[in-house]
């Protein structure tokens, strides 16, 4: 059974219809005028065309490019603050005030490919063509079951060891990235690491908090909390075992116990008492902005176990944009390998496109990264990189897990009745959201 | 209904019927009340319009599994089902009734203690109402993020103090009441002052001559306190609480920029133990970050359903004093 | 339902501010305890500035500075850095005038809209009262983010997405407005000024224009600074519903300025600065223009 929701909407339109006619003569002057929504318009000449993105947005060098390359066009970016997919949603289900062109963050993607109607098929106005630019396992993120292909990657996230060496030399430990990685092959022999340099440098750290380190660790399983046949796999032993090294982690005593994204743990960063912390490669941007003062101390190596990958968005064209193949057009050019080297130079965004690694934007030296070649690294974890099947509900049904393993960090709960309850919790969430549970 | 009365100086007024409404025939009524409706009608056309349909369909979608995009799907009364089993929701809910009486009771305590000061202090008074109005107008927002550099556990201020006592650091907003303190702390902030100004309010209205016959008995401040001031401020204490107890159950903003959490999962809202997820926090998250909006509406039929709970209370509590005075 | 809030004694938003100027200015000698409650008072003040301080100390240093231990506690001279960060970045002027604007057209209009109803429900007798006063009260009993969405739905049917009518329309229909009007109206206007009212001819609409405004004005005031200073402070709708770079109000524009990268703290507490700074001098220029019409309201009755 299906609700209309606009029969309701009507009715509304006529009790502010009566409203005009009633006695608020008076503010009449704010009367309805007719529906022009963010992409309507466009003057003389120029086509004008909108792109919405988060406040990070495109650089001013991409913008500018735009604006040579395509002079028939004039693009409009916005900026939305607060939460994306809130906005994207509701003006979705609006249906109408959409942009020509819209980000979505990756995160997102999971949901918004059960939604694929709201999306314009890309391979109907010539994504093929481009789809061998972009890595593979990346473009399939925003492939939907049918095939419809919902967005082109701006940039992907594989994760590495983000890691102050002079912190390391000082305290004995190596401090070139290949030794260093030789060295923390796994979670174990870093959690050895961690020790050694607890007892150089009492209050010195290498991981963040317990619930961090359990994120890159079942992430590393293959598999996430549930199968793409819609069954909760969260109790299974990938996730135990992901568990379990998180615990050891934080028994061994080398964890700061900081929360993510406070002025704590960025001062901490600043101190050097958080010396070394796991992070995709715009975990950068976070440290420019969170320790500039720390600019040319850091290197980055290849963490324990396989690189991961978080977050990296996409642009896509909402179901309804007035001209599909002129937004994809901008979207080809935006997204182009020169243009996501620059976007790494800009913020650190990492290319989604292999040929732009080897571009100088990329293959260059990074100052902040102590004149390091980072793309050696991302551009070896991008190519390793676990993907994992990821369904809309996933955040769900792990959040049990993120806040059991707070518990435990945080008072000490008993980590085996932790996973019990997390596990109960998780199985009750999935059957409330329609996962089959066994 | 019974007709309010209200003391004001020595005078006792009620409201009356003015024209004599009752004597009128029903043609004449009708006419009488036209304008009336003409009053009434902007404001209930735009709350029909603009709050009350989609307050309906919010709560029409509680029985549907809708995502808050494409298909709406009716599921009967599953939500509600789950709703009443769900633990998080308990949880919300002992949450707020919690964070309502640490954030009020300060906050009463405090403004009633400001306002009396005020109260009898000429000099400066304007310049005190306006600092102490300040706090309500600063967006809640920008505090939530000093407060949680005040409340952090390496260099905020609340730890500077607990060391100068000589005790150790303090993870605040890693540990289930330190979250509550640092909330209710932001919540006592910001709302003495606005409440000392109602309350004044108040104590400006009290008779004069009480005070004096009272003076006249030979009754010492305290007395006079307990037996004359506080009773005729129960009225204004009594909306205030009310007041309170409505913005405190609906409250979220402060806890979501007080916790943060590394997965968008509702069950992980609110910081460690979810000891600061409100009934409306977890709303928001169910709805918004996990799109699952037929459970979120149903989780607004059970902020519904605890609000009107405590308004019932409140109405009880005002009754029977009415009742006592008029025995 | 809420009927404790029947009972608030009348002259209350008058007399919340009223000044100490129009009090009989006695002199008198300082006593012990005066001194000891202007001590406390401006402890009291003290802490209640105290956040506000801060934040204005950190809008004047660079980022790093909040994590230091001992806290800054004094200015630093990085203030027009932070600001012109943030100017380069968003539209704050436009983004101000639009949320004045915006203000200012839901205040005047959530005055109007309140009193009328609160002057019918005060003063008069008429079928359904009791089953419509109900309605107002359960209104308030809701939190507001529960119709977000459907409340976004009827503005894409009217086509208001985007416009600032969207931000003013939904607020108008303020529940504490009314009640606290009415309230107020109860006993603030005399039945024998009404009842003079009508025996020289004036109905309904010359009764409210020239008896009830007047007499309700300090509650008025009051409502009005707080509606104001509510509409200027709104986050999460005017979020949802703007998106043109050049109809945003300052809440929207300022939260483009926070990344999901890192926290530039000193830029972020300089526009919250911004944000509050004009709330701060129309409410100080505005304090002794309420009080004035205030007293007069509150002194008769």
């Amino acid at each position: 059974m299906k609700v209309s929701r606009r029969s309701l909407m009507q009715g509304g339109a006529a009790g502010l219809g009566l409203l005009g006619l009633g006695s608020l003569a008076a503010c009449s002057t704010t009367a309805p005028t007719p529906a022009g929504g963010a992409s309507a318009g466009g003057s003389a000449g120029a086509t004008s065309m909108v792109l919405w993105t988060w406040p990070e947005g495109f650089g001013q060098e991409v913008l500018d490019a735009v604006k040579s390359q395509f002079p028939q066009y004039t693009l409009r970016q916005d900026v939305i603050g607060g939460d994306f997919k809130q906005k994207l949603t509701t003006t979705f289900t609006a249906g109408s005030g959409l942009p020509d062109i819209t980000g979505v963050k990756g995160e997102d993607i999971a949901f918004f490919k059960t939604q694929s109607k709201y999306f314009v098929d890309l391979n109907s106005v010539g994504a093929a063509d481009v789809k061998d630019t972009y890595l593979d396992w990346k473009w399939a993120q925003a492939t939907d079951s049918e095939g419809k292909q919902l967005g082109i990657p701006i940039d992907i996230g594989p994760t590495a060891l983000f890691y102050r060496f002079d912190v390391f030399e000082e305290a004995g430990l190596p401090s070139d990235p290949k030794e260093l990685a030789a060295a923390i092959r796994t979670w174990d022999e870093y959690f050895e690491l961690g020790k050694e340099l607890l007892a150089a440098r009492p209050g010195t750290y290498l991981i963040r908090n317990t619930g961090g380190m359990f994120d890159i660790m079942w992430k590393q399983g293959g598999k996430g909390f549930i199968d793409e046949t819609g069954t909760f796999i969260g109790d299974q032993d990938h996730i135990r075992q992901a568990w379990d090294t998180a615990i050891r982690g934080l028994d061994a005593g080398i964890v700061a116990t900081l929360q993510s994204n406070t002025a704590d743990m960025a001062a901490a960063v600043n101190e050097g008492k958080l010396p070394a912390d796991f992070g995709a490669s715009w975990h950068l941007s976070d440290l420019m902005v969170d320790a500039p003062d720390t600019a040319g101390k850091w290197h980055v190596a290849e963490h324990p176990g396989e690189a991961t990958n978080y977050g990296g968005s996409f642009l896509a064209i909402p179901e309804g944009a007035k001209d599909p193949a002129a937004s994809f057009e901008l979207i080809k050019f935006i997204l182009n390998p020169q243009n996501q080297a620059h976007e790494f130079q800009d913020k650190g965004n990492f290319p989604a496109t292999p040929e732009a690694w080897s571009m100088p934007e990329v293959a260059g030296p990074v100052e902040f990264l102590g004149g390091q070649v980072a793309a050696d690294v991302f551009g070896h974890a991008a190519e390793t990189v676990q993907t994992l099947f990821e369904d809309p509900n996933e955040n769900t049904v792990n959040a049990p897990f993120y806040a059991e393993i707070d518990l435990v960090e945080a008072s000490g709960k008993d980590p085996e009745q932790a996973w019990n309850d997390a596990v109960t919790a998780a199985k009750r969430l999935a059957q409330q959201v329609g996962l089959s549970v066994k | 209904m019974s007709v309010s009365t209200l003391r004001r100086g020595s005078e006792t007024v009620a409201s009356p019927p003015v024209d004599g409404f009752r004597t009128l025939s029903t043609g004449q009524r009708a006419r009488k009340s036209l304008p009336i409706y003409g009053a009434l009608s902007p404001y209930f056309l735009l709350f029909f319009t603009f709050g009350a349909m989609p307050m309906l369909f919010t709560m029409a979608l509680a029985f549907t599994n809708w995502s808050g995009l494409g298909d709406i799907r009716f599921i009967g009364i599953e939500n509600f089902r789950y709703l009443v089993t769900d633990p998080l929701f308990y949880k919300a809910l002992g949450n707020t009734l919690i964070l309502w009486v640490m954030g009020t009771v300060p906050t009463l305590t405090f403004a009633t203690i400001v306002a009396l000061m005020l109260n009898s202090t000429l000099r400066f008074s304007t310049t005190y109402r306006v600092i102490y109005l300040i706090p309500n107008v600063t967006s809640l927002v920008a505090m939530g993020i000093l407060f949680s550099s005040l409340f952090s556990s390496q260099f905020g201020l609340a730890n500077a103090i607990v060391n100068l006592f000589g005790f150790g650091n303090i993870a605040w907003l890693q540990n289930e009441w330190g979250i509550k303190i640092a909330i209710s702390a932001l919540t006592t902030w910001s709302f003495v002052g606005y409440n000392s100004l109602l309350i004044l309010a108040g104590l400006q209205a009290i008779d004069k001559t009480q005070y004096e016959s009272a003076a006249l008995d030979g009754a010492g401040g305290w007395r006079t306190f307990f037996h004359i001031t506080l009773p005729q401020l129960r009225p204004i204490v009594l909306f205030i609480t009310l007041m309170s107890t409505i913005g405190s159950l609906q409250s979220f903003t402060e806890a979501q920029v007080l916790t943060s959490s590394l997965s968008s999962g509702a069950a992980s809202a609110g910081g460690v133990g979810n000891s600061g997820l409100t009934m409306v926090l977890y709303f928001y998250s169910v709805a918004f970050q996990e799109n699952r909006y037929g459970y979120g509406a149903t989780i607004a039929w059970g902020v519904f359903v605890v609000v009107m709970f405590f308004s019932a209370i409140n109405w009880i509590v005002t009754k029977e004093r009415k009742e006592r005075i008029a025995r | 339902m809420s009927m404790s809030a029947r009972a608030v004694p009348a002259a209350l938003a008058g007399a919340a501010i009223e000044t100490s100027g129009r009090r009989p200015q006695r002199r008198r000698k300082l006593r012990p305890a005066d001194v000891v409650r202007h001590v406390l008072l401006i402890v009291g003040g003290l802490i209640s500035l105290f956040p506000f301080y801060w934040m204005f100390v950190l809008s004047t240093h660079p980022s790093a500075v909040i994590y230091q231990y001992p806290p800054v506690m004094v200015p630093g001279d990085r203030l027009d850095d932070n600001v012109g960060s943030i100017l380069s970045k968003i539209n704050i002027w436009g983004a101000m005038s639009n949320t004045l604007v915006v203000a200012l057209t839901v205040t005047v209009l959530v005055l109007l809209v309140a009193s009328l109803a609160a002057f019918a429900f005060a003063k008069f007798e008429f079928p359904g009262k009791n089953v419509l006063f109900g309605i107002v009260l359960a209104t308030f009993l809701l939190p507001s983010q529960l119709a977000t969405i459907p409340q976004f739905l009827l503005m894409a049917e009217l086509g208001w997405v985007g416009d600032l009518k969207a931000l003013i329309f939904p607020s108008l229909a303020s529940a504490f407005g009314v009640f606290w009007l009415r309230q107020y109206a109860t006993s603030a206007i005399p039945k024998e000024l009404l009842e003079a009212a009508t025996i020289d001819g004036c109905g309904f609409w010359r009764q409210y224009v020239h008896v009830c405004l007047p007499t309700i004005r300090p509650a008025l005031a009051f409502l009005g600074m707080f509606t104001f200073i509510g509409s200027w402070n709104d986050f999460m709708w005017p979020l949802i519903v703007l998106t043109d770079p050049s109809k945003l109000t300052l809440q929207v524009a300022l939260s483009q300025l926070k990344t999901a990268h890192g926290t530039d703290y000193g830029m972020l507490m300089a526009s919250s600065l911004i944000a509050v700074v004009p709330l701060l001098i129309i409410f100080a220029l505005g304090a002794k223009q309420f009080m004035a019409g205030i007293t007069e309201g509150a002194v008769k009755g």
